[in-house]
């Protein structure tokens, strides 16, 4: 059965024009590759510690 | 591959030629991110455009560089109405790679088009007002708000979804149907339009309700009707109605068409060939006066017909009358001659051929005074001529030219009826050419006219040769 404010949640406004720019700053472009390279970095500098 | 710490390109190895980083893991995030964007082409491929975009998401949280896959993004985007994420998507793309990037092109295209970027821009305004309308439970403003963007944008899915949900609570499940049809012809995996059309298909084909659970009934009637609009009309429907499918509808149909038949048989031909008959038989009765009325003039043409044959006769006799060899006409032209012929002295020869024409037929008939003046004339002429004729006649006797002295003596005794040896000599002509009975006649005659006469005396002895040769 089909609830329409439920299903009316799910909708939400569209992009205008106006929001473009700060859509486009401030999204978070961190993706999977940042996280390993971070992971990575963390580890390195544990070892350096360490050492 | 280029690697994460030194940028040098990457070889089949696990680590970097280069700076000799461990770059295994690093392929394999590079590698399913490819994989994502692979299946996103693949859905976008068949208008799978929520399952493509759904792939491309993953594909840039594994990695933000795939330019292709951000690329094919913001077109789908585009394609699906949202032009400003698109754009956003290309902007981004072209931060990443300036040179040699597709998203240079397409966001020329879009800012080269001024008239085009404002109609986006006011079809996404009015969708906002719709949804905003849509919240503060004003269905039927926004169904307005929502048909203009629509007629500006008709690919815009989001709009068409919101449409058709609004539709559904309205009850008015053919335009929700009509609406979702459109959204999966944009986007064929949007998971939230193929449940919204289950949903209202249930409710329209109810013969679906038994596979299914949770039977959507928008009536709150507990008589085991559904009610719902349909259009203009409200439809109240049986749950448990089913429609009559095949042989079941085949034969009701059959039936439906033989009680047809024999309503048409029983109560239409009979009628109709009542009026038939009618039409025929006032048409029969036209004929009929018709065909009386021709007959009786026939009849009368007839009896004028011989009304005027009858007259023709008659005419004719009378102009035959005229004109005939004892006509009236000629007879009357001879008298005349033969008056002429007198008067100037031309001759009794000449006057005596003229009388001769009439014929003795005419004279019966004539009138008296027609008789007086051929009486006239012949006693005028009569001795002369009868004389010129006996001596003829006498002269063919001679000669035994019985014939011709029979013509003259005839006329001789005619023209002088006092003469009884032309009358004798004319009996002996005719005993001498063989007319016995003729003989006898003129000699009774002769006796009967002259009974003293000399001749009187011969022709009695003639007649008694005659008998004596007869017995």
């Amino acid at each position: 059965m089909i609830n329409f404010e439920e299903e009316l949640k799910k909708f939400h406004p569209s992009l205008e024009i106006e929001d473009s720019e700060s859509d486009i700053y401030n999204r978070d472009l961190t993706d999977m590759a940042d996280l390993f390279i971070q992971l990575v970095k963390e580890d390195y500098d544990e070892e350096e510690i360490r050492e | 591959m280029e690697c994460y710490n030194c940028g040098a390109r990457l070889s089949e190895n696990d680590f970097c030629n280069a700076c000799g980083v461990d770059v295994g893991k690093y392929k394999k995030i590079v590698y399913a991110s490819n994989r994502a964007y692979n299946e996103g082409l693949e859905r976008a491929n068949v208008r799978d455009l929520s399952g493509a975009i759904s792939c491309l998401k993953n594909c840039l949280k594994l990695n933000k560089n795939h330019i292709e896959a951000r690329n094919l993004l913001g077109l789908i985007y585009f394609e699906t109405g949202e032009a400003v994420a698109g754009l956003s998507e290309w902007v981004i793309s072209r931060t990443i790679r300036e040179e040699k990037n597709i998203a240079n092109d397409f966001i020329d295209r879009v800012q080269s088009n001024q008239g085009r970027l404002e109609s986006i821009t006011t079809t996404i305004r009015k969708y906002n007002k719709a949804l905003e309308l849509c919240q503060q439970d004003s269905l039927d403003l926004a169904v307005i708000q929502l048909k203009k963007v629509l007629s500006m944008n008709p690919k815009y899915l989001q709009a068409h979804k919101l449409l058709a949900l609004i539709y559904i609570e309205k009850a008015e499940y053919e335009k929700a149907r009509r609406e979702l049809e459109r959204t999966l012809d944009i986007d064929r995996g949007n998971t939230d339009a193929l449940l919204y059309f289950k949903e209202v298909d249930s409710i329209l084909d109810p013969s679906e309700d038994r596979r299914n659970k949770g039977i959507f009934n928008s009536s709150k009637d507990n008589s085991g009707t559904k009610t719902y609009k349909a259009g203009n009309e409200v439809i109240i429907q049986p749950i448990n109605d089913r429609e009559p499918r095949g042989i079941t509808a085949f034969i009701q149909i059959g039936l439906g068409f033989l009680i047809g038949l024999c309503v048409v048989y029983f109560l239409i031909v009979p009628a109709k060939v009542n009026d038939a008959k009618e039409n025929m038989n006032a048409d029969i009765a036209a004929y009929g006066e018709t065909i009386d009325k021709k007959n009786a003039e026939i009849t009368e043409y007839e009896s004028r017909v011989s009304e005027l044959e009858n007259d023709n006769i008659s005419l004719r006799d009378a102009v035959e009358l005229y004109e005939g060899a004892d006509g009236a006409i000629d007879a009357n032209n001879y008298l005349l001659t033969a008056a002429y012929n007198y008067m100037t002295d031309a001759g009794y020869s000449e006057v005596e051929s003229a009388l001769d024409l009439i014929g003795n037929d005419y004279l019966e008939m004539a009138s008296y005074e027609y008789n007086e003046v051929y009486g006239y004339l012949l006693t005028q002429i009569g001795p002369s001529v009868a004389g010129t004729y006996y001596e003829e006649g006498i002269a063919y006797f001679n000669q035994m030219d019985y014939a011709s002295a029979i013509r003259s003596l005839s006329k001789a005794y005619m023209y002088n009826p006092a003469n009884d040896d032309a009358l004798y000599y004319l009996a002996l002509s005719y005993y001498e050419s063989g007319d016995v009975n003729t003989a006898t006649e003129k000699f009774n005659e002769l006796i009967a006219a002259f009974p003293t006469s000399a001749v009187s005396d011969k022709a009695r002895a003639k007649i008694d040769e005659i008998n004596s040769n007869q017995l």
